[in-house]
């Protein structure tokens, strides 16, 4: 009697739960997977829409449709305008194409620390990557110290000083393990010592090399040049593939040392090879940008929410999800309190901050 | 398939876990490692598949020496499933047992047959019903069943479980354990799990291992062999009686003996 009543309380939907046969779970796992790649597909749409419509967006009045005939007159040699011809390719396109990049790498790192390390909290900085940056640049503007003498002192001394903290870690972890623990913990010294040297150097500053460091650390899109863009394009493109050719071990890694050592990976070796190419990825984007930050921290997140924690399919979503977070937040930040202009990071901490908490709220399934 | 320990000793920063071990299995069937807590039966198997290295000592696959062996090769023979897991990014249940497929493949994503292994695997763990649920939204039961199908979804020649019925109720411990010991018959696999169990290791167990302070093996043999009184109070320190039950030595326990007795006991056979 008891049970005839407990099994007409079962509802339809839990009773075909219980019964789900193999090809009921075959054509499921093939649905399942589809909409992963329709969710990457939705993200790179997107940011191919958005960089359209930001071609078209700015301080100086230029059309929708002119804007893209300015850019064909330009490639056929038919400039009418120069003014806006220089505006559009010298500031926006570089501007928009940095973003892109910057999402692209940026996004991927962040995925890959995640998963790395096992940390919800890391991203592309958690190994003191922005803290060597911060300081390389520093010294560059306001001692005029750098590596190599030449017009790109800061991005030179940037890219270099943002690898130390890597090294640091990577001769801490042969010298104890390299597990997630001594890694993070070792990346947060790196990064106290290089912020507080930082600080001392910024003491001594005056007025307007301070504000070059603070817009420097802030990050911004609105130094990209045509000439730096193809250095950043290869340290980004090659990074993230490496990256995302590794998806799969990363998924093993993700089931914890142990486990992934009887799967056939060297755990130790892949986390610190990851660390490597996450560095050189990071450092490329941020010597050219300066600190960007949150990016590579939420647009993982925010991916992880709608397709799950499988790095096959998260990495590249994270990717087109960070350039569609990060050229949104370019175009709000170029038009909101126009003429004045909001800092990329910036933006995407306040866009991408809410969004991601009202999805926490609203997520039905866990993705942590 | 043969494995071999000569003579392994491990120890975690100088502190001694396991002494002169040896060892040799050569025939399929299920093995339990049974013993108190610390004595090293982890440490053990996890020298097995080289997860954690012998400080000295020799462990052989086929006569090839682990050492010699890349993970990746190891992976081809030995499944392992750790004794718990905890997954800070949840994958599907699926997702997760098609990971086990991985030693089998390189670059390719898994193919229909890799579907086709991971469902029969989750059929064998009566999961199948969750294939599509996410790990952290499962009961630890439940989570500890998809584990061992991933280990089972390894098809490997040896699979080595650490406590795998710890988190399951008695009926999935009663049908994990026999689904192991039938399929190490079947497929001619040895399967190597530890136990706190002795009667489920008594029923179901071909050879028993029971390891003792400090780090040793104490006896090898048949469960009849092993599961006796005087084992019992040596290796445990506790009193009980052995009865036979459907031809397998049944352990109830009566009392723990004082921790003085104990260690007369040892001092006394040393």
């Amino acid at each position: 009697m008891m049970k005839g009543h407990v099994t007409n309380k079962i509802s339809k939907n839990e009773l075909k739960e219980m019964y789900t046969t193999r090809d009921e779970v075959s054509l499921g796992y093939g649905k399942y997977l589809w909409k992963k790649r329709v969710f990457i597909v939705v993200c790179v749409l997107a940011s191919i829409f958005i960089a359209g419509y930001a071609v078209t967006v700015g301080s100086y009045p230029i059309g929708f449709f002119e804007s893209y005939q300015i850019i064909i007159d330009h490639i056929l040699g038919n400039v009418s305008d120069a003014t806006k011809d220089l505006i559009l390719w010298e500031s926006r396109l570089p501007r928009i194409i940095a973003g892109a990049l910057v999402g692209v790498g940026l996004s991927i790192a962040g995925a890959t620390m995640q998963s790395t390390m096992k940390n919800p909290l890391a991203d592309p900085y958690t190994t003191g990557i922005s803290s060597g940056a911060s300081f390389g640049a520093t010294i560059a503007i306001i001692l005029g110290v750098t590596v190599l003498g030449s017009s790109y002192g800061i991005v030179v001394n940037a890219f270099i000083f943002s690898l130390i903290p890597a090294a640091v870690i990577i001769v801490i972890s042969g010298l104890r393990k390299a597990s997630p623990t001594v890694m993070i913990l070792s990346g947060i010294a790196v990064m106290y010592v290089f912020n507080a040297l930082t600080t001392v150097i910024m003491l001594m500053a005056n007025p307007e090399d301070l504000a070059a460091v603070y817009n420097w650390q802030v990050g911004t899109l609105a130094k990209s040049k045509w000439e730096t863009l193809p250095i950043m394009a290869v340290v980004t493109l090659v990074g993230s593939i490496i990256l995302i050719t590794l998806s799969n071990k990363l998924n093993i890694l993700a089931t914890g040392d142990e486990s992934a050592k009887s799967l056939g990976i060297d755990a130790n070796k892949l986390r610190l090879f990851c660390l490597v190419v996450v560095s050189f990825l990071a450092a490329g984007i941020v010597s050219f940008t300066g600190v960007i930050g949150f990016v590579g921290l939420v647009a993982p997140h925010i991916a992880r929410i709608f397709i799950g924690s499988d790095n096959r399919y998260l990495l590249p979503a994270s990717a087109a999800f960070g350039v569609v977070l990060v050229l949104i937040s370019d175009v709000i930040g170029r038009t909101v309190i126009y003429p004045a202009v909001l800092q990329v990071g910036v933006v995407t901490a306040f866009l991408g901050g809410p969004l991601f908490l009202y999805l926490l709220i609203k997520q039905r399934k866990e993705a942590w | 398939m043969e494995i071999t320990l000569d003579n392994v000793n491990f120890s975690y920063d100088n502190s001694p876990v396991l002494h002169n071990i040896s060892l040799k299995l050569n025939e399929p069937g299920l093995v339990c490692i049974i013993g108190p807590n610390g004595v090293g039966k982890s440490t053990l198997i996890k020298c097995i598949n080289k997860i954690l290295q012998p400080d000295s000592g020799q462990i052989f696959l086929n006569n090839k020496n682990v050492n010699d062996m890349s993970f990746k090769e190891i992976s081809k023979i030995i499944g392992y499933v750790p004794a718990s897991s905890i997954d800070m990014f949840s994958m599907t249940v699926m997702d997760s047992i098609l990971i086990g497929r991985y030693p089998h493949k390189n670059w390719s994503s898994p193919t229909n047959e890799d579907v086709d292994i991971a469902c029969d695997t989750m059929e064998m763990m009566s999961i199948i019903h969750l294939a599509l649920r996410n790990l952290n939204e499962l009961s630890a039961g439940q989570h500890q069943r998809a584990s061992i199908a991933r280990g089972l979804a390894q098809l490997p020649q040896v699979l080595i479980l650490d406590e795998p019925t710890a988190n399951l109720d008695v009926r999935h411990q009663l049908m994990v354990t026999d689904l192991l010991s039938k399929l190490s018959h079947k497929n001619n696999v040895i399967v190597i799990m530890i136990s706190h169990d002795l009667n489920i290791a008594s029923k179901y167990a071909d050879k028993i291992i029971i390891m003792s302070t400090p780090g040793v093996i104490y006896k090898i043999g048949t469960p009849a062999e092993v599961i006796t009184p005087e084992t019992m109070r040596y290796v445990y320190g506790v009193e009980c009686i052995i009865e036979n039950i459907k031809g397998h030595p049944h352990v109830i326990l009566l009392d723990a003996l004082p921790d003085e007795d104990i260690r007369k006991m040892h001092e006394g056979l040393e």
